[in-house]
């Protein structure tokens, strides 16, 4: 025994199982996000409980716990919020006296108020009725023909709205310029803004026929315990038979449900639907603060080390630069909302837009002011790794390009910067994945829960960098921590954690593996 | 051909030569700039923050001169929130509206008075939603009257102030003429004291409203509801003064002592009656709010005094005056105090800090008067108005309050206080930075406990024991741990690991204890099985099998935690912590902090320790082995001091980190800024305090500036901290060098 403490086989064994856990902790960390990111999209059976008292209802099993009894309990998803007022609720296994899955229930996806569990009734349209128990088929046929047919309403109506707000939109023009305009000009104003509003009253009145076309039909359902419940089309996102899919079939409403949620838009303040908005955000603000950080980290670490005099000093600078790496994200959210914002944005504001004051243009959060913010916190970043690159390329290549004649310029342009192409990509690419993980400064910086518009579209000048915008980081903590509903919004915020690991993720192994090739590259030579 | 080159050459030459020079400047220039810049943050975040402390002036000094006739019966005057109007009253009870610009009466009032009656004394404070002007009568009548001002604005954007004026109350207290009276009146009640020129005080209370007690206004029939509180007094009194709690009365005497009466069921309580000094007492001022008072005596002498349970206590001491004080007031927006004293010098202190921060003297004036709005003093003589303009931007910051305990009004001791808002209009911002720092290191503590081990061991491990092709892999998939978003291990500690926790905690607290014990009885195990079979320690292999026994040891951690919990703690941890220990259990605690903020420190620590460890020269661990020593020997007396300024600067950097973390700490902390070292309480740190209150800050205010300086202190702590480990590593790498 005393020699196993002597020759330290067991302080052995401890560093060991540290570095196991540290592994441990990476992985289960990953098969956590991974484990609920995925099955989110899973639909599982959904059964009909029927309780000791004799009453029934439906929902989806999540998971199991124990009460204060000690008794075995198991929570369902019952969704019909408005009938219930929740969205789960937690029975106690010894009250439950059957479960049974139905073939025929029904699980609507719908606008407003989360799913619906119930089982068919009666199509009305207009007049006519089409009795679900009478003829099956047809009902469904009915129904799929209907939801078609909104498909294309649908589409009219977002054309429509389109026109809308392009009238708004000169509206706003139009009532910008009437504010500092002569008399005259105050006049035409006024006619074409009659002109204009007349346009708006046709359109409207046309949007408001397409949407009650689709008011006209109705779906008729009850749940389990026998309740009814009237949906209108318009309310109705998509419905499903689970408990009657098959495998395959289950498989392809998987990836219908995950290309919705990168595709589509959010619905009930964010916590279903998709998450598009927020890609789009986090791509756009990223690729504005790529175009500014780039120039600025190679321009910087070529001055220090192609330009600069070495020495105490120049060693010193390095320090700093790469201290404020270390610096923490909010301080540099600090200064973009004191500097960008209220400095910058709101002298913009009162130079350019002072027709628009009291309320800011530039002088609020925006997707530029965000994108500036992060630049200035990814510079370190980028002049580090491209310094690391310029210095890894070897004497021997520099010396050869000036003794050959070229000129410091041209060795810099033609030799220096390809060569130490890897090492500014790494940098490039940390910064982006740094940025995209990164919400404290954006949080005071431009980024919203739900951006009205995104920050670009068919309007001049098409860019719109004022505009505040999604990011997925935020999403997360805005659903999880701010929605009403937080247990509901759960598992839209693993996927979304899920999509954003991924991205940040992938970025980092591009970086990393561009590093060992640079390294690779230059390994042996001087 | 050659002439042809040389021709070339000769064309291009100069070109080259400029284009290599213009790079040269753009780059210098350009590089240079963007680091200039890059470190010109920091003085843009000070200048933010600077204003806090700044020292103030008097802005401008101003003198009108108005008509003879006009000011010739004044017995007092108001300004309105610009000083541009002034509101004379007369003797005769004639308020008049006055100009300064223009020199001219906009608008006559004339309220009833009765026969020979007179305006002796006068007030105005803020009501529910007007201004009120209170006027005390020679015949022992309060009047008070509604002060409605209206704003508008020419074409030219020059402003006009307006003002009309509608009686509201009107009370009789006494037979005699009323000297000084305090008023306090609001939509359910009006409650007043007064001192007459008797030397009695009487006191006023009714639950009618206005309109009541106007109706039956020229008759004396509410006399019933005046309590005369004079009977204790052996000096003549000075000055008297009316808490919010409107049955609470004050009073000061030419003897210097001070008197709190309560009038409880229509009976009159002495409730406190002391001497303060010999110095007859010449004022008391109320503060906003009425919380507190000021007191002012012949000596030049301020004292703040607080009411703690029925208790008058004397809080501290504001700015002295070689003079006896003349006149007081309070701050109607900001919590300031200005004195005056006989020979017209002025001090303006914060009732907080007790801090100077303004001190400027005026000419000899007969009345004078603080404007409304705190920005200036106007003080008059025969027919000059003077005013002087400041503005007090901060009052109540200063170093002192931000670092040290201030008593702020209501508490019952001295503390550090962070609570920037509150539900009330005089609610007084407390913006102490101690809770926050405290809470900055706090969380900073626990996620070093939680990662130092893990990632130091694990640093020594993968450097020293382990196969260089599985280094190769554990090193990256530690080094993308640092990779992940805040963010998201704060979601996940806020809402997966928290809500989970308190039902395995005894097994969580076993877990590391268990791991140790292991790690003395597995080896001797484990030597055996090596002996037995092929297989190695320093190969994959033993992850392989140290991975499912660390799964199997938590797991028994869990259950002998339940069991334990069961058996000792009577079923719940966290119900037994609470009745014997009285530690309340915060689902988001300093412990969920630990464990995920310990994830973003866990790589940057084992990175930089596992570079230092790897780099020690291979010279040094050969020559130990080949004197005998075992691997851990070596690693342990050769290895890690060398390597140990590599591993203190990993392990700054780490603390660096933690401290400027924001998301994590706001996702998973209850962020309430208590200061309490309990493990399973929450707290607020520096960063997230930033994230939470900035939104919400006005621009310029003491609240947005205490925030910049909250930043450069974030960015202090983090630079110092990061410029420590960089020095030491290269150090280090140098000393290896050498080596």
């Amino acid at each position: 025994m005393k020699k196993y403490f002597k020759d330290g086989s067991t302080y052995v064994w401890l560093t060991g199982a540290m570095a196991s856990l540290s592994m441990l902790l990476v992985a289960g960390l990953f098969l956590l996000i991974f484990y609920y990111g995925f099955s989110t999209f899973w639909q599982s059976n959904v059964a009909t409980v029927k309780l000791k008292d004799g009453s029934y209802i439906s929902g989806e099993f999540k998971k199991e716990g124990k009460n204060y009894n000690d008794e075995d309990t198991i929570q369902l998803k019952i969704g019909n919020r408005d009938l219930y007022g929740l969205d789960f609720r937690w029975f106690t296994k010894k009250n439950i006296d059957s479960v049974s899955y139905d073939k025929e229930l029904l699980l609507v996806e719908r606008n407003e108020w989360g799913v619906f569990y119930g089982f068919p009734k009666e199509l009305q349209i207009g007049n006519e009725s089409i009795i679900y128990e009478r003829d099956k088929d047809r009902f469904y046929q009915i129904l799929e023909q209907k939801l078609k047919f909104k498909k294309t309403v649908v589409m009219k109506i977002e054309d429509l709205e389109h026109k809308i707000s392009k009238i708004n939109y000169n509206l706003k023009n139009l009532d910008l310029e009437r504010k500092s305009s002569t008399l005259e000009r105050k006049e035409e104003i006024e006619n074409e803004v009659l002109l204009i509003e007349e346009k708006y009253q046709v359109l409207e009145k046309r949007l408001f026929e397409q949407a009650d076309k689709l008011k006209n039909i109705k779906l008729r359902l009850y749940t389990s315990d026998g309740l009814e419940k009237t949906l209108t089309l318009e309310n109705i996102e998509r419905y499903l038979k689970p408990n009657s899919l098959s495998i395959l079939g289950k498989i392809g409403l998987y990836f219908s449900k995950i290309w919705e949620f990168v595709s589509d838009e959010p619905r009930e303040s964010n916590t279903e639907g998709g998450v598009f908005p927020a890609i789009f955000g986090t791509v756009l603000m990223v690729l504005i603060m790529s175009i500014v950080v780039l120039p600025l980290g190679v321009i910087a670490a070529v001055y220090l080390n192609e330009y600069a005099k070495p020495g105490k000093f120049l060693n010193l600078v390095r320090i700093c630069v790469n201290n404020l790496a270390g610096v923490p994200s909010i301080v540099f959210g600090v200064f973009g909302l004191g500097f960008f914002i209220y400095g910058i944005g709101g002298t913009l504001d009162q130079l350019f837009f002072s027709d628009a004051l009291p309320s800011p243009t530039f002088g609020t959060g925006g997707i530029l002011w965000a994108s500036l913010t992060l630049a200035l916190l990814t510079v370190p970043v980028v002049i580090v790794s491209t310094e690391e690159g310029l210095n890894a390329v070897p004497k021997g290549i520099r010396d050869g390009s000036l003794a050959l004649g070229s000129t410091k310029w041209e060795t810099l342009k033609n030799i220096i910067i390809p060569s130490a192409m890897p090492g500014i990509l790494t940098g490039l690419i940390l910064a982006i994945a740094r940025a995209t993980g990164e919400v404290a400064p954006l949080m005071i910086t431009g980024v919203v829960k739900l951006a009205p518009s995104m920050p670009i579209d068919s309007f001049f000048p098409y860019l719109h960098f004022e505009r505040k915008f999604m990011h997925l980081g935020f999403h997360i903590y805005d659903v999880g921590f701010q929605s009403p509903n937080s247990e509901a919004a759960l598992p839209m915020v693993f996927s979304t954690t899920l999509l954003l690991i991924l991205i940040v993720i992938t970025l980092n192994l591009t970086a990393i593996l561009l590093r060992n090739r640079l390294k690779k590259k230059y390994k042996g030579m001087i | 051909m050659a002439q042809f080159k040389n021709n070339i050459r000769k064309k291009i030459e100069p070109f080259r030569k400029f284009k290599d020079n213009a790079a040269k400047s753009i780059f210098a220039f350009g590089g240079f700039f963007i680091i200039l810049s890059i470190f010109l943050i920091i003085f843009f975040i000070g200048k933010e923050a600077v204003p806090l402390f700044k020292s103030y002036q008097v802005d401008s000094n101003k003198n009108f001169l108005t008509d003879k006739e006009i000011s010739e019966n004044i017995i007092d005057f108001y300004p309105d929130e610009y000083n541009e109007n002034l509101l004379f009253v007369n003797k005769d009870g004639q308020l008049n509206f006055y100009n300064l610009n223009t020199g001219k009466i906009k608008y006559t009032y004339s309220p009833v008075l009765l026969e020979n009656e007179t305006i002796v004394s006068s007030n105005s404070f803020a009501g529910d939603l007007d201004r009120i002007l209170a006027l005390g009568t020679s015949s022992g009548r309060i009047l008070s009257f509604k002060l409605k001002f209206k704003l508008k604005y020419t074409s030219n954007l020059d402003r006009i102030v307006d003002l009309m004026i509608i009686p509201s109350t009107s009370i009789t207290l006494s037979e005699n003429a009323i000297i000084k009276f305090d008023l306090i009146e609001n939509e359910e009640s009006v409650t007043a004291v007064v001192l007459d020129s008797n030397k009695e005080i009487k006191f006023f209370h009714s639950e009618e409203n206005n309109e009541e007690i106007l109706s039956e206004s020229l008759e004396t029939s509410s006399v019933n509801k005046v309590y005369n509180l004079t009977t204790n007094l052996r000096n003549p009194p000075t000055d008297i003064g009316l808490y919010f709690h409107k049955n609470k009365v004050v009073a000061a005497s030419e003897g210097g002592e001070i008197f709190l009466w309560s009038i409880e069921n229509n009976q009159v309580v002495l409730l406190q009656q002391f001497k303060l000094s010999e110095n007859q007492i010449n004022k008391i001022t109320m503060l906003s709010g009425r919380n507190s008072m000021v007191i002012s005596d012949q000596n030049g002498s301020n004292f703040v005094f607080f009411l703690i349970n029925n208790n008058l206590l004397k809080i501290r001491e504001l700015p002295k005056h070689e003079h006896p004080i003349k006149n007081a007031f309070r701050g109607n927006l900001k919590k300031i105090f200005t004195s005056v004293d006989t020979k017209g010098n002025v001090k303006i202190s914060s009732t907080t800090s007790g801090k100077e921060l303004l001190n400027f003297k005026i000419k000899d004036y007969d009345l004078i008067n603080f404007a409304f709005k705190d920005i200036g003093l106007l003080s008059f003589q025969n027919n000059n108005i003077e005013i002087n303009e400041f503005d007090i931007e901060h009052p109540e910051t200063s170093l002192k309050s931000t670092f040290t305990k201030v008593w702020y009004e209501g508490f019952q001791q001295p503390e550090y206080v962070w609570q920037s808002a509150g539900g009330t209009d005089d609610f007084e911002p407390k913006l102490s930075l101690i809770p926050l720092i405290f809470g900055t290191l706090k969380g900073t503590f626990y996620a070093v406990i939680f990662a130092l081990p893990i990632a130091i061991l694990a640093a020594i491990c993968v450097s020293q024991f382990m196969a260089p092709r599985l280094k190769n892999i554990i090193k990256p998939v530690i080094e993308i741990m640092a990779a992940l978003p805040s963010v998201v291990l704060g979601f996940l500690a806020g809402l997966w690991l928290a809500p989970r926790l308190d039902s395995v905690l005894v097994g969580v607290i076993i877990f590391p204890i268990l791991l140790i014990l292991s790690s003395l009885a597995l080896p001797p195990i484990w030597e055996k099985i090596k002996e037995k079979t092929i297989i190695k320690t320093e190969g994959i292999q033993f992850f392989v099998i140290s991975i499912p026994i660390i799964i199997i040891i938590f797991y028994l951690g869990l259950v002998l935690g339940e069991f334990i919990e069961n058996t000792i703690f009577f079923g719940s941890f966290t119900d037994w912590l609470y009745q014997s220990a009285g530690v309340n259990y915060d689902q988001r605690n300093a412990l969920v902090i630990g464990i995920a903020m310990g994830f973003a420190v866990i790589p940057i620590i084992f990175t930089i320790s596992e570079d230092a460890l790897s780099n020690v020269p291979q010279h040094l661990v050969s020559g130990s082995l080949a004197l005998g020593a075992s691997k851990w020997q070596t690693a342990l007396k050769v290895v890690l001091p060398s390597a140990s300024p590599g591993i203190f600067s990993g392990v700054m950097i780490g603390i660096g980190r933690a401290i400027g973390e924001t998301m994590i700490v706001l996702m998973a902390t209850g962020n309430t800024a208590i200061m309490d070292w309990d493990i399973f309480n929450g707290f607020r740190t520096l960063a997230a305090n930033i994230a939470v209150e900035i939104p919400e800050a006005p621009v310029g205010g003491s609240l947005y500036r205490m925030l910049f300086l909250s930043s450069i202190i974030l960015f202090m702590f983090t630079f110092i901290i990061n410029s420590i480990a960089e020095t030491v590593r290269i150090k280090l790498r140098k000393k290896y060098k050498e080596l």
